[in-house]
Order: structure tokens, then C-alpha cells, then sequence
């Protein structure tokens, strides 16, 4: 038998198995199970970024908050900044009279 | 490929991002597990999966419905893996450092038997591979490609990736002859 057609038949078995065995090792053998939402989530994102609200839906994440106390009123961070790039003042109309 | 690959790419292209999720069931282990093999990094394969197919839904219309999808993932995830291999060798320095600082690695700690595992020396053995040898093991021996197969993939003769391979395999057998990896450990393999 030839010793080096037999090596490399077990380096080929090796080299496989070996790869093989990270892979199931590491991450455990497959992405992460949230990943499709967040890739259809950016993705979503990235198909309405050519339309100006989309960056505010981007940038102010909805889930941060802010409450009233003592009020039973609670506006999400996005709403807050749609509402306030829609004033008629526009985004920089307290700034401005501030600054007065 | 299948018809199925066409409709669903076709309805990538309008716009559809269904499909994208339909893409992403059907080739996310190979994007994946290639990732995986050449990085050894789980966050950065997932990282790497998931921009491989925002390129896709990017590029929908550059793509081709009637060729085969996966040459196009291979080829992206190959670009997106050498990308942090590049960034990597820089950073590795660094890395080293923090974590001569903060102990034994972060991520997958492993007990000290397993190091000694013939596994464990075929694996390091590969990753001490050229990024160009390391990615032609990876995609002929993980994901069962042909040579041919792959020279589409990394756009290059069948004759480089021969010789890739050819010294790829020297090179380990090289490594792991007469120590961790003996013909008697290597015989387990072949049942």
C-alpha cells in the first residue's frame, strides 16, 4: 500500500473532522436565534432610509421612555422627536428662543 | 439551483423582504459555519452573517436569479472574513495583551486536556494557515467544495486553488507528523 496516498486520506479525514468539530464547538453549530429578526429588522431599515423619518425611527430607539410624575402619561423618545421635528417652529424653534 | 431560489430572489428584487428571510433559512449554516471556520470568533461569524445578507438585500439587483446563490454568499463571506482578518493582524498585538492581562481566553476558556487533543492540534495547525490557504481548506473540506467550484467562488484559476491546497496540506501534514497527530490517532478518523 502506498504510505502517502494512505496519509493523506486520514489528513483529508482529519482536516474535515477537525473543522467539523469547531464549528459544532463553537456557537453551537448555528447563529443566534434572534439573528433573522434583527437582519429583517436593519434591513427594514436600510429599505426606508431615502425617507427622512426613517432616520428619526433609527436614532431615537422606542423604548426609552419618559414618564410625568404623578402624571399617567408616558411619551416614547420616538414620538417625542416626531413631534417635535413637526412643530411648525421646526427642530431648532426652542433652541432659538432660548437663546433670546 | 432550485426554481424556488429564482421566484424567491426575484421577489428579493421588488422589494420583498420575506424573501430575504426565506434566503436567509435556506443559507444561513453555510454563511455561517464558513464564517466560523476561518474567524473562530461566534460573535464575529454572526456579525458576518448578518452583513453578508444586508449585502444581499443591498445588491438584489446585481444579482443574478437564474445562477446559484450560495457562490455569491461564499464570495461575500470570504470578502466580509478577510475584511477582519486584515483588522485583526493589527489588533492582535493588542489583544494579546489584554489578555495576558485578564487571564485565559474569554471566550470558549477550554480545559487543559482538550489542548493536548489531536484535534486541538490540527485546529491550530489550520489557523496558522495564510488566509488564502486557510479559506480554500475551509470551503474544499467543510462545505464540500470542488476545486472548481472554488476558483468561481474566489474568482481565481483552478490551477491557485490546486496549489493552495497542495501546500496547505503539506504544511499540516508537515505540522502533525510524528507528534500529537500519529497514523494510530489518525486511524479513528476513517470508521
Amino acid at each position: 500500500m502506498n504510505l502517502r496516498g494512505k496519509s493523506v486520506t486520514l489528513l483529508d479525514h482529519a482536516i474535515r473532522h477537525s473543522l467539523l468539530r469547531r464549528v459544532e464547538r463553537l456557537g453551537g453549530g448555528a447563529p443566534r436565534p434572534e439573528a433573522r429578526r434583527r437582519l429583517l429588522q436593519e434591513a427594514a431599515v436600510r429599505a426606508n432610509s431615502h425617507r427622512w423619518p426613517a432616520l428619526f425611527l433609527d436614532i431615537y430607539p422606542a423604548r426609552g421612555a419618559v414618564g410625568f410624575a404623578g402624571v399617567e402619561i408616558a411619551f416614547g423618545w420616538r414620538e417625542l422627536a416626531l413631534v417635535h421635528a413637526f412643530r411648525p417652529a421646526g427642530v431648532f424653534g426652542p433652541f432659538s428662543s432660548q437663546m433670546r | 439551483m432550485s426554481t424556488a431560489d429564482t421566484a424567491t430572489i426575484l421577489r428579493l428584487q421588488a422589494g420583498n423582504l420575506e424573501a430575504l428571510g426565506e434566503l436567509y433559512d435556506r443559507y444561513r449554516l453555510i454563511v455561517y459555519h464558513t464564517a466560523l471556520a476561518i474567524t473562530r470568533d461566534p460573535d464575529v461569524a454572526d456579525d458576518i452573517l448578518q452583513e453578508a445578507f444586508l449585502r444581499l438585500h443591498t445588491y438584489a439587483a446585481s444579482v443574478k436569479s437564474e445562477l446559484p446563490l450560495a457562490p455569491w454568499l461564499y464570495r461575500v463571506t470570504i470578502n466580509l472574513s478577510y475584511t477582519w482578518f486584515s483588522r485583526r493582524r493589527w489588533l492582535a498585538p493588542l489583544d494579546e495583551f489584554l489578555e495576558k492581562l485578564t487571564g485565559p481566553a474569554r471566550h470558549h476558556p477550554e480545559p487543559a486536556a482538550e489542548q493536548r487533543d489531536a484535534h486541538e492540534a490540527m485546529q491550530r495547525a489550520i489557523d496558522a494557515l495564510p488566509f488564502n490557504q486557510r479559506v480554500v481548506v475551509v470551503l474544499h473540506y467543510l462545505n464540500d467544495l470542488s476545486l472548481q467550484e472554488i476558483a468561481e467562488i474566489l474568482k481565481c484559476p483552478v490551477g491557485t486553488v490546486k496549489s493552495r491546497l497542495y501546500y496547505a496540506r503539506e504544511t499540516l501534514r508537515q505540522k502533525l507528523e510524528g507528534s500529537a497527530f500519529s497514523p494510530e490517532v489518525a486511524y479513528e478518523f476513517t470508521r
